[in-house]
């Protein structure tokens, strides 16, 4: 029996519905401060928080975690155009494109086996405060995450447990997208691009109204060319989405209530070979109060979040609706403890629509996620902080877990900050490991979900050091290990072979390096590499059947290094990242080395205009191996962008 | 970090200096000068404050202000106004710059300072700082003097605007009411 081949067209029926993540990490700002001040508007400027510590130094983050961000000017300085593609600047990420529609993005590995049906599930992503990991299948659709770029503040990429804070799934990785407010989006701006892969527009208009508040509304619109074959025909996975939105923000940064309410609508259109074109729309609203109080800050969060998915070729479509009640509190106790708490609960509704080969008892149902949380930062001595965490969080599935979290952060000086933790975190059962049935002929049950599926499970530890040893050099190593237990297998029926149901008898360990670096060359010129390793150790436990190898656990390359270059000329700025990714094990898919470049010359105040490459170095080239799996093409496309 | 809301990160921060660097040069596109001031290039002088000169330095190189060049001058005498868009004056060196000052009051020129009693001394704008931010007032009647327009975009930003009170505006203008 091949089972590969049979687990094969299960995955791909979800895998369009599902990408996955992967590992890298710098410090914050990807341009010097001067230029970033000096164009930012007025309004902007006057909201810029002010460093009293060292004169010059530029500001050290003091999170006691692998954490790079993104910045806003980063992310227009390489003209990318989505999510994804913002995401590989971040050196402790590892992003894997697989067709023109999907990708899988993972931290610190476990990346998705898509043949195995093993999705990039260990990763938590959250647009604005929005988490957008899919409570069915485990892992992001990537096709329905976007914003406008240009509106994105930054993007927090944090490698390592975060479950504390964020949740069950926040086990290797937390991705915080953050747009900005309604008051530094004012004013109109119009982006487009045209190129052989893609053709995208952008309008976004914002104002001010009252005393200080102010909204905005977008629209945007974009047609993806597909990938290739290795014949070099069509891969057949063109697509085109339109998505609009708005964000009004009632009060301004002095204030001590402030309120905001934003919301999206998308709705795509992917066309997936000889099937035929499947389509998806997604819309979500939020709201949130925040109160800044003498002595407590408050934040009441509320979202609805609600996607339809037509049903691909060999998976099924569904409808998920979920409702999100977050509150938060954070709170000074005396002049030693800073206190974080916070209660939150979901509520996801879904309906699948079964097909003979892949159904789901039940089909549909409510989930339900609890939780609860407190966090106390202690000052030790001037020099040593202690963060002690501790969630309480209740599935439908698995009940409570308890995901507890330690970290000691010591800076001896301003330019210096050595750190620790250690965590606990899971990824939490979905009606895939628990309510599956897959027959391969349409009769007779093959893989069933497990009622008892216990959620993975891994406990963290870390070691970072973070440094800027001269103004113009920064830079942080973060080394980890991870102890895995219950990861998913595939077991036999008890007593006999078929139906193969989901098992947790996988474990082992991880352990690797995170390091990347800022060096100001000069006062045009930037160069930042970064380098990430992962080693695997991963296990059968005792009683394992040992069907498909421990590889299902995920595709992950052990080495991902990038070296990034910016450099002012005047009115011109020049922009590239070079990538290597090392070979994917199994299916293989071999090393390769990519460039992306941007050019781009700004010929006033209003108006930029600019050239953008995308995997320059080759005509296609391959980064994952499944059959879905595409050769991606290069790329190039001029941009044109119009603030007014 | 580990603040509220799910943010793990501080929005980014930047030095005073480098703030203040970038409001000086902002302020250029938002005020208009007669057409009597001086053409190209367009200058930046600043007085007792090394730091925001150093920074301004770096900045201004890359720069331009309505078509022109920036130039970046260190003022200490009368003479070097000669040419001098916007003069700033650093934190407490508003005594040691009287001469500066009075010379600059009579020409075309954006005074800008940083102390509690800037706009009594005759500046246009005056940095004041906020509890993280870095904010500025401005005096229109200042303004007035120099024979500077003011863009109402730059009013609207300004932490306080000094105008003159209704009745004197409207005499001077030939309107009593």
């Amino acid at each position: 029996m091949n089972h590969s081949r049979l687990f094969t067209f299960a995955a791909a029926g979800m895998a369009c519905c599902l990408a996955a993540p992967a590992p890298a990490q710098l410090m914050a700002d990807a341009s010097d401060p001067l230029t970033q001040l000096s164009r930012m508007s007025l309004e902007e400027l006057a909201r810029v928080e002010v460093t009293s510590v060292s004169k010059s130094a530029q500001s050290l983050s003091s999170a006691p975690a692998s954490i790079y961000v993104i910045t806003h000017e980063e992310i227009h300085r390489a003209g990318v155009l989505s999510i994804p593609e913002a995401l590989r600047l971040a050196p402790n990420l590892q992003v894997e494109q697989i067709n023109s529609q999907e990708y899988q993005i993972a931290s610190r590995g476990f990346g998705s086996h898509l043949e195995f049906q093993n999705f990039s599930n260990k990763i938590l992503i959250l647009i604005d405060g929005r988490s957008v990991y899919n409570p069915l299948f485990s892992g992001v659709a990537y096709d329905a995450q976007d914003v406008v770029m240009d509106d994105i503040d930054r993007i927090e990429v944090i490698s390592g447990p975060g479950a504390t804070l964020w949740g069950a799934n926040a086990m290797n990785g937390v991705i915080n997208i953050i747009t900005r407010k309604a008051q530094d989006t004012t004013g109109g701006l119009v982006r487009a691009t045209g190129g052989d892969q893609e053709n995208a527009i952008t309008g976004r208009y914002g104002g001010e109204f009252g005393e200080g508040d102010a909204f905005r509304v977008y629209a945007k619109a974009f047609d993806r060319g597909p990938s290739e074959l290795e014949t070099g025909e069509s891969g057949g996975d063109r697509w085109h989405k339109v998505q609009t939105g708005f964000r009004v923000d009632l009060g301004g940064a002095d204030d001590t209530n402030r309120f905001t309410i934003q919301g999206d609508y998308q709705d795509a259109t992917e066309n997936v070979g000889a099937f035929g074109d499947i389509g998806f729309t997604q819309r979500d609203l939020l709201g949130r109060w925040e109160h800044e109080g003498q002595r407590a800050d408050t934040r009441l969060q509320v979202f609805i979040d609600s996607t339809d998915r037509g049903q691909p070729p060999s998976g099924v479509g569904f409808t998920l609706d979920t409702y999100d009640i977050d509150f938060q509190q954070s709170l000074d106790l005396g002049a030693r403890h800073r206190v974080v708490w916070g209660l939150g609960r979901r509520y996801t509704a879904y309906d699948i629509d079964s097909t003979p080969t892949l159904a789901f008892d039940p089909e549909h149902r409510t989930l339900e996620l609890t939780n609860l949380f407190a966090q106390d930062t202690m000052v030790l001595t001037d020099e040593l902080k202690l963060t002690l965490g501790l969630k309480f969080e209740q599935n439908s599935y698995s009940g409570w877990s308890t995901l507890p979290d330690l970290r000691l952060a010591w800076s001896p000086d301003d330019t210096s900050l050595v750190w620790a933790s250690a965590a606990r975190a899971i990824r939490s059962p979905t009606p895939l490991d628990a309510d599956v049935i897959e027959r391969a002929d349409g009769v007779n049950a093959f893989l069933v979900g497990d009622p008892d599926f216990k959620p993975e499970d891994v406990n963290a530890f870390e070691i970072g050091y973070r440094a800027q040893p001269h103004a113009s050099i920064s830079w942080s190593l973060s080394t980890f290990y991870n102890d895995y237990m219950d990861l998913r297998t595939i077991e036999p029926a008890p007593g006999g072979f078929l139906p193969l149901r989901w098992g947790n008898l996988m474990e082992g360990s991880t352990y690797g390096v995170e390091v990347w670096a800022n060096w100001q060359v000069t006062k045009w010129w930037r160069l930042s590499p970064g380098f990430r390793s992962l080693h695997k150790r991963l296990k059968f436990s005792e009683g394992a059947s040992g069907l498909l190898g421990v590889e299902q656990a995920g595709n992950d390359p052990n080495k991902r290094a990038t070296l990034k270059s910016s450099m002012d000329f005047g009115r011109w700025t020049l922009d590239a990242m070079l990538r290597y990714v090392g070979k994917l094990p199994s299916p293989e898919n071999p090393s390769y080395t990519e460039l992306g470049a941007r050019a781009a010359y700004r010929a006033s105040d209003a108006l930029e205009l600019a050239i953008v490459g995308a995997n320059l170095l080759d005509d296609r080239h391959s980064e994952y191996a499944v059959p879905t799996a595409r050769e991606i093409r290069r790329s190039v496309y001029a941009e044109l962008r119009w603030s007014f | 970090m580990f603040a509220l809301g799910a943010s793990l990160a501080h929005a980014e921060t930047f030095s005073l200096e480098a703030v203040k660097a970038a409001f000086l040069y902002r302020f250029a596109s938002y005020v208009e000068w007669p057409a009597d001031s001086p053409s190209s290039p367009f200058v930046i002088a600043v007085a007792g404050d090394e730091d925001v000169a150093k920074q301004l330095e770096e900045l201004v190189p890359r720069m331009v202000v309505n078509h022109q060049p920036v130039q970046l001058r260190r003022a200490a005498r009368v003479a070097d106004l000669d040419g001098v868009h916007i003069l700033y004056v650093g934190p407490e060196a508003l005594a040691r710059t009287r001469a500066l000052r009075t010379a600059a009051l009579e020409r075309p020129i954006l005074m800008v300072t940083d102390d509690d009693h800037g706009l009594d001394a005759g500046a246009v704008i005056n940095f004041v700082e906020a509890k993280r931010n870095v904010r500025f007032e401005i005096s229109l009647i200042a303004a007035d003097r120099a024979r500077l327009k003011i863009d109402s975009a730059l009013l609207s930003v300004a932490a306080h605007v000094e105008r003159r009170p209704a009745a004197i505006r409207s005499v001077d203008e030939g309107t009593p009411k």
